[in-house]
C-alpha cells in the first residue's frame, strides 16, 4: 500500500512550495488516477515518488508497504518495486536497449535477492514479455529511445515496466504525444500489468486515457493538494466542466 | 615574436644522440642525407612550444624533458605478444610486427608478393632504395616532430595495394614496446592504396608485460588513397606509464576516395595526434573520428587539419574524450575550404565528458572558409555526466556506479559506433570498460 | 509582408555606392605636432589641464607601449603603420574652453544634424516616438557637447566627457581607470592609455535606473589624425544603464587610425547594456582608404548578480580588430555578446569576444552573425574559459557566417577552455551561402536580387537585431543594406 502523508515539497534553492500537504492512499490491486490543471504539481509528485534529485521534501512522508521511501536512492526505490514511466523518456545514445534492460533487470534482481538472469534466460523473458505487450523486440537493438517516435518511446517504457516487475507503477502523462492507436497499445500494455499485488498511479491532464485505463478512484490535484476524490465519474465531470472550480491557491 | 630561446636539455641532447647512432640507422648511405637534412631542420626549429599557435596547449619543451636513447632489439614470444595486445588480440588480420621499432619476422605474417598486396619493413625498403625518407618531404615543413621522425626512424610498414585489389583481411601494424631500459622509438609507415582498391589498415601500439614505464614513441604514417579507393584506417594506442606518443598522419585522398579513419588513445602520459588530410580530387568522402580516455595527469592532444582544396568533397569528424582526475584533453580541428572548393560539406564535433573536478578540456574547432557555396559547421561541448540521465538509469534500478559506467559507455559508444569492424569495436569497448573499472573518480 | 516592403523602401532610398557619412566638415582646428614622444603626451595632458597623477599614468603607459610590438595573430593584413607620421591630438578651435549647447560652433551642430544626431535637446524631445537619448558628441579628439546633463544630474547620474570627469570627479576616475583594461594589456591599449584625448564617462549611483539612454557619437574629421577615445562606465550596486555608441568618418584616401579603450564596471546587482553601431569609413570599392579600428573593450562583472551585455553592429572600417569581453568575476554574474559583422569590398574584420568565467554559477551567451561579401575577410575569434573555481559555469555560443560571392572568406576561431568539471559549454558554428531557394522565393515575389539579399540577411541577423534598442533597429537594418550594396554581380 502507498501512503502519502501531508507531503510538502519545494524545488531546491527556491522558495516556492509545489506540494503543500498532499495526502493520498493507494491500496494494492487498485488503480488511482491523479488529474489536475497544468502547474498543479502532478509531475512533481511523480518525480518525488521516484526520488529525482532537485526536490526537497520539507514536511510529511511517503510510505510504501509501511517503509519510508524518502531516504532511499532512486535505484533502491526501484528495487523496492517503484517504477516511474516518464512523460519524456530519456535518450541514451550508444547503449543498446537490450544492454540497458538487462543491466537494469539484473541490478533489481540482485537487490531483491534473486538470481541474475543469464543472457539466454534474459532473452527468453524479454521475448515473452514483449510478445504479451505486442512489442517488436527489434526496437531493443537500437540505442535506448534514440530516434524513437513518441509511441515507440512509451512502448519501450511499458516494456521496461514489465521487465522490472514493479509493485508500484507511476505513469506520468503517459498519453501525452500519442495518437489514438498508440494510446490504445500503451493502455493495453498497462492493463495487462494490472494485478492484485500491484498499485498504480496514473497521472494525466485529460480524461481520454481513463477510457482505456479505467481507474478505481480519481483524485483532483490542484494548488499542491488533493482537492477532491471520487470514482471514475469524477473524471467525466472534469472533462465537461474543466478545472475552473479548482483553480487558485489551496486554502 | 620568436625571440631566440635557450635550448632545453632535450633539444641539446637530441642532435648529440643523433651523431652517436646515425651510422647504425637503417638505409645506410641511401637514407643518410635525408636524415641529416631532417636533423638540421630540427636543430633550427627546436621542440614546439606554446607560443606556436598549433602547439598552444601542448608544450613539448616542458613535457619532453629528456631525450631517450633509441630502443634496442628485445625478444618477445608469441604468447607475450598476445598478452600485450589484450582485448585487441581478438582482432583478426595479417600482422606486421615491430618490437621496439624493429621488424620481427618471427611474429609477423609471411606475406607473399601476390602482386595485389605488397608488405615490407621500411628498413629493407630503405636499404634497397624502394622507399625514401623524403617521400613526405614537402609536407613536413616546420613540423619538428616529423623532422625527428625522419632523422631517427628505424622501421615501419611499407604497404602498397595494387589498383583494383580488394584486400578483405585487415592489415595489422603492431607496435610493441618491451624491455626494461628507458627508450625512444621512431617508426614510419608509407602506405599506397591504388585506384579503386580496398584495404583496412589498423595500427596498434601496445606494451609488453614488464616493459619500462619510461618511453617515447614517434610515429608517422603517410597514406595515399587513390581515385575511388576505399580505405579504413585505425590507430589504437593502449599503453601505460610515463610514455609520450607523438604521432602524425598525413592523408592524401583522390577523386571519389572513401576514407574512414579512427584514433583511439588511452594510457599515455602525453599524446599528440597530428592529423592532416588533403583532398586531391572531387567527390571524396572522409570520416575522421576518435575517442580518448585520460586519467591521472595524462594529456591527450588531437590536432586535425582538413584541407578542402578541391570542390564537392565531404568531411565528417567526431572526437570524444573522457577526462578523469587531473587529466587534460585537447582538440584542435581546423577545416579549410580553399577558394575553388565549392560544394564542400564539412561537419565536425568535439565533445568531452569530465569525470573529475580537476580535469581540463581545451577545444579549438576552427573554420577557415574561402568559398561561398559550402555547408560547414562545427560544434564542441564540454559537460559532466547528465544528472537527468543518471536519475533515469537509477529509477530503473541501476546503482549509481553502474549507471555512470553505462553513461560513459554511451558517450564513447557514439564515437566507437563509427568503427565497422565488430571485433575491433568490441575490443575497444571492453578496453573502455576496463579503463573505467580501474579509474577512480 | 510589411517588413519586406519596409526593407525594399529602405533599400530604394539608398544612394548607390555612396558612404553617406563621407562628407567633411570645414572647421579650423588645433593640433598637437605630428609624431609621438613624451612631449606629445605632456602636450595632451596639459591641454586638458589634467592632474599630475594622470600625466604620470600616461607617461608610464607610453614607456610600456614603447617596449611592445603590434599584435600579428589576427587575420588582418595592412601595411605597417607609421606611428611617427600621425597627429595624436586635434580639436575644433571653437570648442576650447567651457561648453554649453549655446557655445557650440554652428558648423559642428550642422555636422551632427547631417549625421542624423540632433544635439539640441528640444529636437530630441520631438524626435523618435518621444524616446529621449542623451548624447556626448566627440569630434576628433574632444567632446564638443553633452546633452541632458542637468536632467541626468537630478537622478545622480554623471554623464560627461572623460576630460571633464578628470576635472570634476578625479577620485572616481582614478579609482576605476585602467582596472579593467590595464595600461599594458595590449599594444593599442597601451598607446591609448598614453595619448587618449577624450571619450565619455558615466557613473550610475547605487539603485538608480538611468532615466534615459545614454549615447556617444564619435566623428573623425581631421586628416592624418588618430582618434584615441577612452570610455569608462561604472554601474554602482543595483543600478542599470543602457549606452549606445555610434561612429562615422569622412571619405578619405589614406587610412586613419582609431584605437579606443572602453572599460565597464558592474558592481553587485548592476546591469550595463552597451550597444555599438560602428560605421567608420570602410574605404572605397578598391580598398583604398578607410579606418583602422583597433579597439579594446572589456567589461568587468565585479559584483554578484551583475550583468554586462555587449551588442555590436560592425559595418564600417577597413580593418576591425575588436573583442568586447566580459570578466565574470562576481558569483551569478552574466555576460552577453551579440554581434553582427558585415564586410564588403576589401574590408577585414577580426572580431569576437572573451567570456572569462571566474565566479561561481556564472553564465554567458554569444551570438555572432558574420556576413562576408565582395573581397572581404570576416573572422570570428572568441574565447570561453572556466577557471578552476568557477563552478557551475555555463556558456552557449552560436556563430553563423554567411558568404555572398566566391571571392570573400569567413572564418571561425573559437577557443574553449574548461578547467572545471561542472562547466557546461556548448559551441556551435555554421558557415553557408545565402540560400538560393530563399532568394528565388523572394525574387519570384517580385524583389530584385539585391532586395532579396537584404531581406534574407535581415532574417539571418534577426536574433542580434532584437537586442538593439528600438530606435537603432531600423537604422541598423538600413545600414546593413547599404553595406552590402554591389555585392551581387
Amino acid at each position: 500500500m502507498l501512503e502519502i502523508k501531508n507531503l510538502h515539497v519545494k524545488i531546491e534553492d527556491e522558495e516556492r512550495q509545489i506540494l503543500k500537504g498532499l495526502s493520498l492512499t493507494v491500496p494494492k490491486g487498485e488503480v488511482h488516477a491523479i488529474m489536475g490543471p497544468n502547474g498543479s504539481g502532478k509531475s512533481t509528485l511523480a518525480y518525488v515518488l521516484a526520488g529525482r534529485p532537485g526536490y526537497e521534501v520539507t514536511e510529511g512522508d511517503i510510505l510504501w508497504n509501511g517503509e519510508s521511501l524518502l531516504e532511499m536512492e532512486p535505484d533502491e526505490r526501484a528495487a523496492k518495486g517503484v517504477f516511474l514511466a516518464f512523460q519524456y523518456p530519456m535518450e541514451i545514445p550508444g547503449v543498446a536497449g537490450l544492454t540497458f534492460l538487462r543491466t537494469a533487470a539484473n541490478a533489481v534482481r540482485k537487490k531483491r535477492g534473486e538470481a541474475e538472469l543469464t543472457t539466454p534466460e534474459f532473452m527468453k523473458v524479454v521475448r515473452e514479455k514483449a510478445a504479451k505487450l505486442n512489442i517488436d523486440t527489434e526496437m531493443l537493438k537500437r540505442p535506448v529511445n534514440v530516434g524513437f517516435s513518441g509511441g515507440e518511446k512509451k512502448r519501450s517504457e511499458i516494456l521496461q515496466m514489465a521487465m522490472l516487475e514493479p509493485t508500484l507503477c507511476v505513469l506520468d502523462e503517459t498519453d501525452s504525444g500519442l495518437d489514438i492507436d498508440a494510446l490504445r497499445i500503451v493502455a493495453d500494455g498497462v492493463n495487462a500489468l494490472r494485478g492484485p499485488d500491484r498499485a498504480m498511479l496514473v497521472i494525466t491532464h485529460y480524461q481520454r486515457l481513463l477510457n482505456y485505463i479505467v481507474p478505481d478512484k480519481v483524485h483532483v490535484l490542484s494548488g499542491g493538494q488533493i482537492r477532491k476524490s471520487g470514482d471514475k465519474s469524477l473524471a467525466l465531470e472534469l472533462e465537461k466542466s474543466g478545472y475552473k472550480e479548482y483553480e487558485g491557491e489551496a486554502a | 615574436m620568436n625571440v631566440a630561446v635557450i635550448k632545453t636539455k632535450a633539444e641539446q641532447a637530441i642532435p648529440e644522440l643523433f651523431e652517436k647512432v646515425a651510422d647504425t640507422l637503417p638505409g645506410g648511405a641511401k637514407a643518410a642525407p635525408a636524415r641529416r637534412e631532417a636533423m638540421s631542420r630540427f636543430a633550427a626549429i627546436g621542440l614546439p612550444h606554446r607560443r606556436i599557435e598549433e602547439w598552444k596547449y601542448t608544450d613539448l619543451r616542458t613535457s619532453l624533458k629528456d631525450a631517450l636513447a633509441p630502443a634496442t632489439e628485445a625478444g618477445l614470444s608469441a604468447e607475450a605478444l598476445t598478452a600485450a595486445l589484450g582485448p585487441l588480440a581478438a582482432v583478426a588480420g595479417d600482422r606486421i610486427v615491430f618490437v621496439n621499432g624493429i621488424y620481427s619476422a618471427v611474429l609477423s605474417t609471411k606475406f607473399d608478393s601476390s602482386g595485389l598486396l605488397n608488405v615490407a619493413p621500411l628498413s629493407e625498403a630503405l636499404a634497397s632504395g624502394l622507399a625514401n625518407l623524403g617521400a613526405i618531404g614537402a609536407d613536413e615543413g616546420q613540423n619538428a616532430v616529423l623532422a625527428l621522425n625522419a632523422a631517427f626512424v628505424t622501421d615501419g610498414a611499407v604497404i602498397s595495394v595494387a589498383d583494383g585489389a580488394e584486400i578483405d583481411t585487415p592489415l595489422l601494424i603492431v607496435n610493441v614496446r618491451a624491455g626494461k631500459t628507458a627508450q625512444s622509438t621512431a617508426t614510419r609507415n608509407i602506405i599506397n592504396v591504388g585506384t579503386k582498391a580496398k584495404a583496412t589498415i589498423i595500427e596498434m601500439f601496445v606494451v609488453a608485460a614488464g616493459a619500462t614505464a619510461n618511453a617515447q614513441a614517434n610515429s608517422a604514417t603517410e597514406i595515399k588513397a587513390g581515385d575511388g579507393a576505399e580505405v579504413v584506417h585505425v590507430k589504437c594506442v593502449s599503453d601505460a606509464g610515463e610514455v609520450s606518443h607523438l604521432s602524425n598522419w598525413l592523408v592524401g585522398l583522390g577523386t571519389g576516395t572513401v576514407y574512414r579513419g579512427f584514433q583511439f588513445t588511452s594510457g599515455t602520459r602525453v599524446t599528440r595526434n597530428g592529423i592532416n588530410v588533403t583532398y586531391g580530387g572531387e567527390n571524396a568522402k572522409l570520416d575522421m573520428s576518435g575517442a580518448f580516455l585520460a586519467r591521472g595527469s595524462e594529456h591527450i592532444d588531437t590536432t586535425l587539419v582538413v584541407d578542402h582544396a578541391v570542390p564537392k568533397c565531404e568531411s565528417r569528424e567526431l572526437f570524444k574524450g573522457v577526462l578523469a582526475n587531473h587529466s587534460r584533453g585537447i582538440f584542435q580541428g581546423k577545416i579549410i575550404v580553399r577558394p575553388d572548393a565549392q560544394k564542400t560539406d564539412g561537419k565536425q564535433m568535439a565533445q568531452a565528458l569530465m569525470l573529475s573536478p580537476d580535469a581540463e578540456f581545451d577545444s579549438k574547432p576552427e573554420l577557415e572558409i574561402y568559398a561561398d557555396d559550402v555547408v560547414c559547421g562545427h560544434g564542441s561541448t564540454v559537460a559532466e555526466i547528465d544528472e537527468d540521465l543518471m536519475f533515469y538509469c537509477q529509477s530503473r534500478g541501476i546503482p549509481p556506479g553502474t549507471a555512470r559506467a553505462l553513461l560513459v559507455q554511451s558517450f564513447i559508444g557514439e564515437a566507437l559506433e563509427k568503427i565497422e569492424i565488430e571485433t575491433l569495436r568490441d575490443a575497444l569497448t571492453s578496453t573502455t570498460l576496463d579503463w573505467l573499472d580501474e579509474t577512480k573518480a | 509582408m510589411a517588413a519586406v516592403q519596409e526593407t525594399i523602401d529602405q533599400v530604394r532610398k539608398i544612394d548607390v555606392d555612396q558612404y553617406k557619412y563621407g562628407f567633411e566638415t570645414d572647421i579650423e582646428s588645433v593640433k598637437a605636432p605630428r609624431g609621438l614622444d613624451e612631449s606629445t603626451v605632456r602636450y595632451i595632458s596639459a591641454r586638458k589641464g589634467e592632474p599630475e597623477w594622470m600625466l604620470e599614468w600616461r607617461l608610464d603607459s607610453y614607456q610600456r607601449w614603447r617596449t611592445m610590438k603590434e599584435p600579428t595573430w589576427a587575420k588582418v593584413h595592412y601595411p605597417k603603420i607609421d606611428f611617427e607620421n600621425l597627429y595624436y591630438y586635434s580639436a575644433p578651435k571653437s570648442t576650447e574652453g567651457p561648453k554649453s549647447l549655446e557655445d557650440v560652433d554652428p558648423e559642428l551642430l550642422a555636422t551632427y544634424a547631417k549625421l542624423g544626431i540632433p544635439l539640441k535637446e528640444q529636437e530630441i524631445l520631438a524626435g523618435v516616438q518621444g524616446a529621449r537619448v542623451a548624447v556626448d558628441a566627440v569630434f576628433d579628439s574632444v567632446s564638443v557637447v553633452t546633452t541632458f546633463k542637468k536632467e541626468l544630474a537630478k537622478a545622480g547620474v554623471i554623464f560627461c566627457s572623460i576630460s571633464e570627469a578628470l576635472r570634476e570627479h578625479p577620485e572616481l576616475v582614478r579609482k576605476y581607470l585602467g582596472t579593467v583594461v590595464p595600461q599594458s594589456d595590449n599594444f593599442y591599449a597601451a598607446l591609448n592609455s598614453a595619448v587618449f584625448s577624450d571619450g565619455s564617462f558615466v557613473y550610475i549611483p547605487p539603485g538608480v535606473r538611468c532615466p534615459m539612454e545614454l549615447s556617444t557619437y564619435f566623428r573623425i574629421n581631421e586628416k592624418n589624425t588618430g582618434q584615441f577615445e577612452r570610455t569608462l562606465i561604472i554601474a554602482d550596486k543595483g543600478s542599470y544603464v543602457s549606452y549606445l555608441e555610434g561612429c562615422t568618418a569622412p571619405t578619405r584616401d589614406e587610412n586613419q587610425l582609431h584605437a579606443a579603450v572602453v572599460e565597464l564596471v558592474a558592481l553587485d546587482d548592476a546591469e550595463i547594456k552597451y550597444s555599438t553601431v560602428q560605421n567608420w569609413y570602410p574605404g572605397d570599392k578598391n580598398g583604398k582608404g578607410g579606418i583602422y579600428n583597433f579597439v579594446t573593450k572589456r567589461g568587468d562583472c565585479r559584483g554578484h548578480n551583475s550583468k554586462i551585455s555587449w551588442t555590436q553592429v560592425e559595418t564600417g572600417s577597413a580593418i576591425t580588430w575588436k573583442y568586447p569581453s566580459c570578466i565574470l568575476r562576481g558569483d551569478n554574474s552574466r555576460g552577453e555578446f551579440y554581434s553582427i559583422a558585415v564586410s564588403n569590398g576589401y574590408q577585414q574584420v577580426d572580431s569576437g569576444t572573451k567570456m572569462i568565467h571566474l565566479g561561481k554559477n556564472t553564465s554567458s551567451r554569444i551570438i555572432s552573425k558574420g556576413i562576408a561579401a565582395g573581397y572581404s575577410q570576416n573572422t570570428y575569434r572568441g574565447l570561453v574559459s572556466a577557471h578552476k573555481k568557477a563552478t557551475g559555469a555555463r556558456n552557449f555560443t552560436n556563430c553563423d557566417s554567411l558568404l555572398i560571392g566566391d571571392k570573400c572568406g569567413a572564418h571561425t576561431v573559437p577557443y574553449i577552455e574548461a578547467k572545471n568539471m561542472t562547466a557546461h559549454f556548448e559551441h556551435e558554428a555554421t558557415t553557408s551561402k545565402i540560400s538560393d531557394d530563399m532568394l528565388f522565393y523572394c525574387q519570384q515575389r517580385g524583389l530584385s536580387a539585391e532586395e532579396a539579399i537584404a531581406v534574407v540577411v535581415n532574417g539571418f541577423v534577426r536574433d542580434v537585431l532584437q537586442q538593439l534598442p528600438m530606435e537603432f533597429m531600423a537604422e541598423t537594418q538600413k545600414l546593413i543594406g547599404i553595406s552590402l550594396e554591389g555585392s551581387v554581380g
